[in-house]
């Protein structure tokens, strides 16, 4: 009988195309994003309303994921945007593979920014690196305050929370302060942005983050 | 989460490191789950289970499941230890700014298994060809 130490990580194989991802973003000076939440939190709407406000002055790439349908990339599409939709047919998340080759089939010289729309779900995509820059996660406050501490790994993995739907708050009877403490005691480190896609209000301090990221970016593409 | 697809990335690696050492049969798989890895260990067992029913490899393999706990490091006094999944506080200063250093992954740590009589494992391939 042979003992064979093997000491391998089961997600080598997601790491590698995840790294080789983050380098081709880097040298072309691309800040890549990976949008990640539950269903139906807003991710799609809080896209159109930032491609409506940044389209002029920067220019952004969308990867739209869903298990079925291109209505995502529809959406998107129509507001000016070089999209490809990954349908995963299944997979409840995407993986730097299915990106890598989404990223082939792209022309993505001269662009500023890339978004990568995850399929709506609140654990596996947490899993799955994929060469993005920064992780934003969007919460809607209908989805009450307990989803930080259920789902702490979506949470943790984050750096950036948008709280979405706070044209809502009245109706619902809540508090904003109550969710931010919440994600707070899960990962001390997020930046919370409360915003309504629908009305607008607190998206320009979204858009100010994406700017002042795309900067820092393109910098160090620069510099490289 | 999965467990299917990540049992059979497990499988594929098995398969290549046997192929390498040349191992024809793997009579038990060792693998390590960090708490906070998104993986479950019943489904893994269970994935294994299915998965390795027919594969001439596996079939009959036992797996082993070691979860493995949470170690942080301290990022204010550099204390390093165990702290719960998800509360990671430091058990020092009870600060939150950790940096985790064990228990999100997931690896295939080790395997024990029969060469071939020759040391050499058929490939699919050769099986195939009837050699």
């Amino acid at each position: 009988m042979v003992t064979v130490k093997l000491m391998e990580n089961v997600m080598k194989a997601n790491e590698a195309a995840a790294e080789a991802n983050a380098r081709r973003m880097e040298e072309a000076g691309i800040f890549a994003v990976d949008m990640m939440s539950s269903p139906g939190s807003g991710k799609t709407t809080i896209l159109e309303r930032t491609l409506d406000a940044l389209g002029g002055e920067l220019r952004t790439a969308v990867i739209e994921g869903d298990l079925y349908t291109s209505r995502d990339a529809e959406r998107v599409e129509a507001r000016g945007a070089q999209v490809v939709q990954i349908n995963t047919g299944g997979a409840c998340h995407l993986d730097a593979k299915v990106v890598q080759q989404a990223l082939e089939s792209m022309d993505l010289q001269g662009h500023d920014l890339l978004f990568i729309e995850n399929v709506g779900n609140l654990i596996c995509p947490a899993g799955y690196r994929l060469g993005e820059s920064e992780r934003v996660m969007v919460l809607s406050v209908t989805e009450g305050v307990d989803k930080p501490e259920k789902y702490p790994a979506m949470f943790r993995s984050c750096s950036v929370a948008l709280v979405n739907k706070i044209d809502l708050l009245e109706v619902l009877e809540m508090d904003i302060r109550e969710v931010a403490d919440e994600i707070r005691r899960v990962n001390p480190r997020m930046k919370i942005l409360p915003v309504s896609a629908r009305t607008g209000e607190g998206m320009e301090a979204w858009y100010e983050w994406l700017r002042v990221e795309v900067r820092r970016t393109r910098k160090s593409a620069v510099r490289a | 989460m999965h467990e299917f697809s990540l049992m059979r990335e497990v499988l594929s690696m098995l398969h290549r490191s046997a192929a390498e050492e040349g191992i024809s049969r793997i009579e038990s798989v060792c693998m390590k789950v960090g708490v906070m890895s998104c993986a479950f260990a019943p489904a893994l067992e269970t994935a294994f289970e299915v998965l390795s029913g027919g594969d001439p490899l596996l079939e009959g393999a036992r797996l082993q499941v070691l979860e493995q706990g949470v170690v942080v490091r301290c990022r204010q006094c550099w204390w390093e230890g165990e702290t719960e999944p998800y509360e990671l506080l430091c058990g020092q200063c009870g600060g939150g700014e950790v940096h985790v250093i064990r228990g999100e992954a997931l690896t295939v740590d080790s395997y024990e298994g029969r060469k071939c009589p020759d040391g050499h494992r058929q490939t699919d391939g050769e099986r195939d060809e009837g050699q």
